[in-house]
């Protein structure tokens, strides 16, 4: 392999046999194929490096970055209908088969591991958000409201504090709704994991769920999300492929 | 009413669902094998970056501009809730806090930009 190409690393699986003859590859890459060693198998496109040189500081750039996350995400997602599957970190490049090999040979009992336990289940995305931002309670004061501003009114000032309080208190009641539920779903899941909130999100957690499990789990969703008032919100998303759950546990 | 409802519930997977999940997830095979091709840190914390800057989950599957905190009155409370993403991700920046709001607004409309055409070619595609 020369310095200009590598060898880019989807993911992970069991020495199983997967077809993958007919996907789109990432980038400039041919194919898709698969390198077995010791009991697993790499899934990996052979690819110029140059096609992966994206600089996210630079706005032209981002429409490139996005599209080849998709192309990393679609070949993962062809592997994952077919075998369980261990995604490893986007733009994973390695400079020869040999390595692919030294790969294999430094995490295999983690990866074999890691493997089984994904087996059979997928990733649920969960997320409980306010339904009107706008409506926020529980926010840090902010200061007086502009109509009360400039006042030693004391009606004003209870007003302001009657509303503050029902604020606080529905921001409190969201919360521990949020909390139920995903209490409640995470008894359908093998793992859970909490993801980074974006701004006005209560809850968002990722899940793992067999899938004998998937029907009654999102049976149980639906039940969950109608019984939340309308100030919030729940969404679902998935399957997805164990992106959260992939994990070597050997710090590898 | 049982499917109705689950599909109302259930959301087109978002873009902003797929960045977080292919550039923050995933194993990181650590050491010298790895050809170092981007840094994928920096990447990730700048898809943080416009992910946080919308205000609620939705917007950003399709018009979250329209409530995007640049283009309404709070800016304040925006650049607040920027310092603790940033912080969150574990750098210190050292930007004032005018230039780093440009910056990042800036960004944003490119981003903004990139997302709404992704978003309808990705439809067109399906």
């Amino acid at each position: 392999m020369t310095e200009s190409r590598g060898l880019y690393a989807y993911a992970l699986i069991p020495d199983k046999d997967v077809d993958v003859s007919d996907l789109q590859a990432i980038a400039d890459a041919e194919r898709v194929e698969t390198l077995t060693h010791e009991g697993l198998r790499v899934v990996f496109s052979e690819v110029s490096l140059a096609e992966l040189e994206v600089d996210p500081e630079r706005a032209s750039d981002r429409e490139r970055i996005v599209e080849l996350a998709r192309q990393h995400d679609s070949v993962i997602r062809a592997v994952f209908g077919q075998s369980e599957v261990l995604p490893l970190r986007f733009c994973t490049v390695l400079s020869s088969r040999e390595d692919a090999r030294r790969l294999v040979e430094s995490h295999r009992e983690a990866a074999i591991a890691r493997l089984r336990e994904l087996a059979g289940s997928a990733e649920w995305g969960v997320r409980v958000v306010r339904a009107d931002p706008d409506s926020a309670a529980d926010r840090p004061a902010e200061g007086t409201p502009a109509r009360s501003a400039a006042t030693d009114d004391s009606r004003t000032g209870t007003a302001y504090l009657r509303e503050r309080m029902r604020a606080r208190t529905e921001a409190d009641t969201q919360r521990r709704l949020a909390d139920e539920a995903h209490s409640e779903l995470s008894a359908y899941a093998s793992e859970a994991a909490r993801r980074d909130g974006r701004a006005d999100t209560l809850v968002d957690v990722a899940y793992l769920i067999d899938k004998d499990r998937e029907a009654t789990f999102l049976e149980q969703v639906d039940r969950v999300a109608e019984r939340l008032p309308d100030s919030i919100q729940l969404t679902v998303t998935g399957p997805w492929p164990p992106y959260t759950f992939a994990r070597l546990d050997d710090d590898g | 009413m049982g499917t109705d409802s689950m599909l109302a519930r259930r959301q087109p997977d978002s873009l902003a669902d797929l960045l977080e999940r292919v550039l923050d997830k995933g194993v990181v095979i650590a050491g010298d094998i790895v050809i170092n091709v981007l840094d994928i840190e920096l990447l990730t914390l700048k898809v943080r970056l416009f992910i946080a800057s919308a205000q609620t989950a939705q917007e950003l599957g399709m018009d979250w501009w329209n409530r995007d905190p640049f283009f309404t009155s709070r800016p304040t409370e925006l650049q607040d809730g920027r310092r603790r993403e940033i912080d969150g991700a574990g750098e210190g920046r050292d930007q004032d806090q005018d230039q780093l709001t440009s910056q990042l607004r800036a960004e944003n409309e490119e981003l903004k930009r990139t997302i709404e055409e992704l978003e309808a070619s990705g439809r067109d595609s399906r």
